[in-house]
């Protein structure tokens, strides 16, 4: 999630932040409000914005990408300015982006593999792409210059990490059915409008935070227990 | 275990159906609990140094249901004894000695009432059946409730429980038998459908077979589809309370082995004395079915199926699922036991309860969609109150929630936990007192060694 080239002390203080803010302060495994990871990355990155600037660390390295940032093109091109990528380089991981963000197709591969063994259900990242297409495909057609087409957000910087690694921690995450398709649609739509309208470039980790705070809400949305119906029945 | 192996790891193979149920001998002593699961109480009409004989009648419950003895010989002791339920229930124990059969009539002399003017339902009574029609409880026979307000007879031809195949080896074994019993309970509950639910396996087997008035109705073979307080509702369509009575909607719900015990009362006039039983080792996997008397221990069992050679580290009485961990080996068996699990050392899940890390498998498994994530949570900080919110009471004790908890979190506990002392205020103190030495252990060395066992001065007090 960090940029090319960041500082050894800026690692150091993040994983400082991480363990005793993220984790320990609230009693630990299991009982954290927020992802842990994602509220360190939102401290560093409002303390040391200079540090997160993902095609200032990437432009002394002689490589034949264009040296720009691919949600920058979305917020200012919109569509118009999607002509720079084919949609192959970003599946291969050809853009500028953090460390562990961009390789779209590993990330869609260890994604897979989560699913299949059992680690993560498949509702909260199946609602969190269907956010993204979704929100996305709403600011396109309203103006192609607002935003970029709906497979450009899929396939471009933090979207399948939040999908698939992210959104899907348990610990800040629903449980039951309904709220997960609430929780990962509202996330991918939430991205969408901070890429589009926030002053952040990326806004996966405030996407996330919110969305981890509205978790024990919507969870309150639970099956009929069997059995209760009985005492009105009866 | 990492989930990736589960893919490839295939279930080992059983051999399932078994050639021939076999019968085990009458043990050297019985200890019959006169308490069934807090819903059968039984009071005991024996003395300690009573000869009894063969199918004599010792105990009776409040709905004149009778309990015989399986063994002749002699009363040595009434005594609290661990159940199979984890529990300390009074039972009267017998030694084996000289004596013969009692007769039926000797039997129904016994009960009180002559056997040609007895009711149907007496007579089954004094044999030991409770009859299916009936309600369970004392209070509800007030009502006026004849065989003819049934109209579902379920018969259930699978067991519940992963690694018990009692119905199953009786549903293939003895089937002629299983469709003469549909005949007799057709005569006797006239207005009622009849259907058989088995496993898919089984209805695969005995398609076709089965005469056109029956229906034949198949579950799936995962435990979660097998759930008889999910299955039966679903089936009939029919809701049922959390305590559930059928008879009282209209429904007998009996399993293949209650069928046969039923006709073998009707026809022959047998009492109910023994129950099958599946014996099954976790690891190697392992099983076999038998017939037991009422009464036997689960050592006597374990020597007599020669599993004892597992040196197995935990004992469940019931199954894998449901069942319940024994404190010893000479808890007696009794007709509401199903099976015997055997667990090695080196199998038993840790279950150290790590923390939870809210992945909510439990809920999603739920049968009856309780929140367990949350119950177990505040049950694990004393806070009994806000998990009362969740209705933990409405939990059928499945099971399935600790089962898939990859922090192995004692879950089902947790439930119990809150049903038992939640309404104390939050001052959860409960107090063990008892000793978990079975008092049997003297009784089992004495017994089991002695030559002239009807006659034991040893522990006859």
């Amino acid at each position: 999630m960090l940029p090319v080239g960041t500082p050894w002390w800026l690692i150091v203080t993040g994983c400082l932040l991480m363990i005793f803010i993220g984790k320990k302060l609230f009693g630990g495994i299991g009982a954290y409000p927020a992802h842990p990871v994602m509220l360190t990355y939102a401290m560093l990155h409002i303390s040391w914005p200079q540090h997160f600037d993902n095609t200032k660390a990437l432009l002394h390295f002689d490589w034949d990408v264009p040296m720009i940032d691919v949600l920058q093109i979305s917020r200012t091109y919109g569509q118009h300015g999607e002509a720079l990528f084919s949609w192959q380089d970003l599946l291969m991981g050809n853009q500028v982006a953090a460390i562990g963000n961009g390789q779209i197709l590993f990330i869609l591969l260890g994604g897979i593999l989560l699913l299949l063994m059992n680690a993560i259900s498949w509702h909260i990242p199946t609602a969190f792409i269907l956010g993204v297409v979704g929100m996305s495909a709403i600011l396109n057609l309203i103006d192609p210059g607002l935003s970029a087409s709906p497979l450009f957000h899929l396939l471009s910087a933090s979207t399948l990490l939040g999908a698939f690694f992210l959104a899907t921690e348990s610990t800040t995450s629903p449980v039951n059915p309904i709220p997960m398709l609430i929780y990962g649609l509202l996330g991918g739509v939430l991205l969408v409008l901070l890429r589009s309208f926030s002053s952040h470039i990326d806004g996966i980790a405030f996407t996330i935070l919110i969305i981890n705070f509205v978790a024990p809400l919507v969870d309150r949305i639970t099956p009929g227990i069997r059995g209760m119906e009985l005492e009105t029945h009866a | 275990m990492n989930p990736l192996t589960q893919l490839f790891n295939k279930p080992p193979t059983v051999k399932l159906v078994d050639d021939e149920v076999l019968n085990m001998p009458a043990p050297d002593y019985v200890v019959l609990p006169m308490d069934y699961t807090q819903r059968e109480l039984y009071s005991w009409q024996v003395e300690i140094g009573d000869q009894v004989r063969q199918n004599q009648i010792i105990a009776r419950n409040s709905m004149g249901v009778c309990l015989h003895t399986p063994i002749s010989g002699k009363v040595f002791d009434i005594k609290p004894v661990w159940s199979e339920k984890g529990v300390h229930v009074p039972a009267v124990c017998i030694t084996r000695g000289a004596g013969d059969i009692v007769s039926t009539d000797e039997i129904f002399d016994q009960y009180g009432v002559s056997r040609n003017q007895a009711s149907f339902d007496d007579q089954l009574k004094a044999l030991g059946i409770h009859p299916p029609w009936l309600p369970l409880a004392i209070d509800s026979v007030t009502v006026n409730h004849t065989p003819e307000v049934i109209t579902n007879l379920v018969v259930v031809g699978y067991d519940e429980e992963p690694g018990i195949y009692i119905q199953y080896n009786l549903l293939i074994q003895k089937f002629d038998a299983v469709v003469q019993g549909f005949n007799l309970l057709k005569k006797i509950l006239p207005n009622a459908t009849q259907t058989l639910l088995t496993d898919r396996q089984a209805s695969l087997q005995i398609k076709g077979q089965l005469p056109q008035n029956i229906q034949l109705k198949s579950v799936a073979p995962q435990y979660s589809a097998r759930l008889l307080d999910t299955n039966i509702p679903k089936l009939l369509n029919i809701r049922f309370d959390h305590d559930r009575d059928y008879a009282l909607q209209g429904a007998v719900v009996i399993s293949i082995e209650r069928l046969l015990v039923l006709m073998a009362a009707i026809e022959d006039s047998q009492p109910f004395t023994t129950k099958h039983l599946t014996v099954s080792n976790k690891a190697p996997a392992e099983q076999r079915t038998i017939r037991i008397h009422h009464g036997s221990s689960i050592r006597s069992v374990l020597e007599f199926t020669g599993f004892s050679k597992h040196k197995p580290e935990c004992i469940i009485a019931g199954g894998p699922m449901k069942g319940i961990a024994q404190f010893n080996d000479l808890t007696p068996l009794t007709r509401s036991t199903d099976g015997i699990h055997l667990i090695a050392e080196d199998q038993i899940a840790s279950g150290s309860g790590e923390s939870c890390i809210n992945c909510g498998a439990c809920t999603r498994n739920c049968p009856v969609n309780l929140q367990i994530h949350l119950i177990g949570r505040y049950v694990e900080f004393n806070n009994f109150n806000s998990a009362k919110e969740f209705h933990p009471e409405l939990c059928t004790e499945c099971g399935l929630c600790s089962y898939v908890c990859p922090a192995q979190r004692p879950l089902v506990q947790f439930v119990k936990l809150c049903n038992q002392y939640g309404n104390q205020k939050n001052e959860h103190t409960p107090k063990i007192e008892c000793s978990i030495e079975s008092p049997l252990e003297e009784w089992d060395q004495h017994c089991t060694t002695s030559a002239d066992m009807g006659s034991c001065p040893h522990t006859c007090h």
